[in-house]
């Protein structure tokens, strides 16, 4: 059994020979640049690191690294030089939005901290210049790239774009002034919704148009949800976010049948019928700690229709636990979500700058030790 | 006009009918006092309620605070020459290293909305800020956030510049974001931990010993 068999037999709720295995095949399984210098002295290897996501400063693990680690997905994120973030100083950046990202003084990574259109009028959004989804720079060398690795490579491929239009919507908006707009002024927010909804599908079209063929898996994000639950009402997702996430999703149907894969961080179990309904066949990255999201109801509630991406936690383990308590997070949630298939590990989003390299070896090694099928019983 | 439509008014998020039934009740002789605190702080003190049992979400949070802002901008001006005073003073800030406000602000909003007096320093803010801003103010308490794990640390260092400044015993501590726990302000010494923004003034008040 090869890797992309092994994923995709889990996507398919059949048990293969182990649980698979991701790092950094998509932006929230990815890896912090120090967090990465400590996994390559605990491994003994010396390398040139490159950062692949300026504003997360996260690493692009090495193929040497990804062996090491059993990973068994590799990813391909539309974007290309179109969608390079600006530079512009040390501590600034603009995205292909028009938002602002800082990074404070020793912070480790970018953060909102302006957005374009926190002021914005709905007239203003008629003439505000949108990213082009259509711009040929997007999807260049990406056809090449998902042929090699689907036809020279054992690995499942995961096609990424972001698709995430009620986040984008806070973020070009700002979070507060966005969230007040989805109860004040109704129109406005579906507007803007609906304007950067078209731009995600011209994206995904084009993206398609050029992958289809060699990806497994197609992934995309929108935040909708929170550590303590939903962000929004149950019914406001239904009635403003969810038939436009249908659309998203006919969309990409129209081009692939590839695994639908979805991530939104937070406390998500009140939107997962919803989730289904619409096609998702896999959740990411299942944020163990936040209100709701037990890995055994999960499993229980959704595990014939849903597989799980991700699961091990990064908000207490990872960063504050000893390699032995990662080895037993690592088995908990195996024991939880493994049986039947239907898991792949990962860390709850990325590792962050403060976990030490023994615990992110320790949750690999773990992965292999417990996630071998049959699984053992616990 | 009634106190009750300002209650509703601010409930529902409605600025308008908060902003012209506050002016009709202080035209009517109705003490700025007795708006605020039988009408706007039930109101937000429902709301808070309403969001920790999920009957409420944060656009509805955001547009009931706007409408309590509105009308505490009309009375404002009337209770300081009554003199009638805050529950208490909170400075309240994102550490250092963490650029993430939403949860900080929401937790100002319901604070206010509660009747403290709130003075927020942003986000990013070094430790000795806090302890300039204690030292500079009557504050009775600081409320720090943290949305990253790998700032929570600025939280414990905050702590200790309070203490290095000798100004810790004057102020109540409280803290919250996405990563923090009960378990962990216990550790670190923090007076209390709020893990909302509908709960924040409940733990507020019970921790100052307000009502």
């Amino acid at each position: 059994m090869n890797a992309r068999e092994r994923v995709l037999a889990a996507i398919n709720h059949e048990e293969p020979d182990r649980v698979p295995i991701d790092l950094g095949s998509v932006g929230p399984t990815g890896i912090h640049v120090l967090a990465y210098e400590r996994l390559l002295k605990v491994l003994g290897i010396e390398e040139e690191i490159e950062i692949w996501d300026v504003v997360g400063q996260l690493a692009k693990p090495s193929e040497t690294v990804l062996e090491l680690v059993g990973a068994d997905v590799r990813g391909i994120r539309v974007g290309g030089s179109a969608y390079k973030p600006v530079l512009l100083s040390a501590t600034e950046l603009v995205d292909h939005w028009g938002t602002v990202w800082r990074r404070p003084e020793g912070g480790l990574c970018f953060h909102l901290a302006e957005y374009p259109l926190r002021n914005a009028t709905q007239r203003d959004l008629e003439s505000y210049p949108w990213p082009d989804g259509k711009n040929p720079d997007l999807v260049t060398g990406l056809a090449e790239r998902a042929r090699y690795l689907r036809e020279n490579t054992p690995y499942a491929v995961l096609g990424e774009f972001a698709g995430h239009f009620f986040e984008r919507a806070q973020m070009v908006r700002g979070f507060d002034t966005f969230l007040l707009d989805l109860a004040a002024d109704r129109d406005f927010a579906e507007e803007l919704m609906d304007r950067i909804l078209a731009v995600e599908i011209d994206i995904v079209s084009a993206f398609l148009d050029a992958v289809n063929p060699y990806i497994d898996i197609i992934a995309f994000k929108d935040d909708i949800a929170m550590q303590s639950g939903p962000v929004i009402s149950p019914q406001m997702f239904r009635e403003m976010i969810k038939p436009r996430m249908k659309k998203l999703i006919e969309a990409i149907r129209r081009k692939t049948q590839a695994k639908l894969w979805f991530h939104s961080c937070g406390s998500v179990y009140y939107a997962i019928p919803d989730l289904i309904e619409l096609g998702v066949e896999i959740l990411n990255p299942v944020q163990v700690r936040a209100a709701g999201m037990d890995t055994a109801r999960l499993k229980r509630s959704f595990g014939k229709n849903l597989a799980f991406w991700g699961g091990i936690d990064t908000q207490h383990v990872l960063p504050f636990g000893t390699p032995e308590d990662v080895k037993a997070e690592v088995r908990q949630r195996i024991s939880d979500l493994a049986p039947g298939g239907g898991y792949i590990l990962a860390s709850v989003h990325n590792i962050e700058a403060d976990v030490s390299g023994e615990n992110v070896w320790a949750m690999y090694q773990a992965a292999h030790h417990y996630g071998r099928y049959p699984l053992r019983q616990s | 006009m009634s106190l009750e439509t300002i209650y509703d008014a601010v409930l529902r998020g409605d600025a308008n009918v908060a902003e012209s039934e506050v002016k009709a009740a202080i035209d009517n002789g109705t003490a700025a006092e007795e708006i605020l605190h039988q009408a706007c702080i039930p109101a937000m003190t429902e709301v808070g309620r309403q969001f920790e049992i999920g009957e409420k979400f944060v656009p509805e949070m955001l547009i009931a605070a706007r409408a309590m802002q509105v009308a505490v901008n009309i009375l404002k001006p009337l209770l300081v020459e009554a003199d009638i005073k805050a529950l208490g003073k909170v400075v309240i800030g994102t550490v250092a290293g963490d650029l993430h406000d939403i949860g900080k602000n929401l937790v100002g909003m319901m604070l206010e909305g509660a009747g403290f007096e709130i003075i927020d320093l942003g986000t990013n803010v070094a430790p000795e800020k806090f302890v300039a801003a204690v030292q500079e103010n009557e504050i009775d308490m600081v409320g720090m956030s943290a949305l990253l794990t790998t700032t929570m640390p600025s939280i414990t260092a905050t702590i200790e510049a309070l203490t290095e400044a000798g100004v810790r015993n004057q102020v109540k501590v409280i803290i919250g974001g996405a990563p923090i726990t009960q378990d962990f302000a216990d550790k670190i010494g923090a007076d209390g931990f709020a893990a909302d923004a509908g709960s924040a003034p409940r733990v507020a008040k019970a921790l100052l010993g307000v009502e």
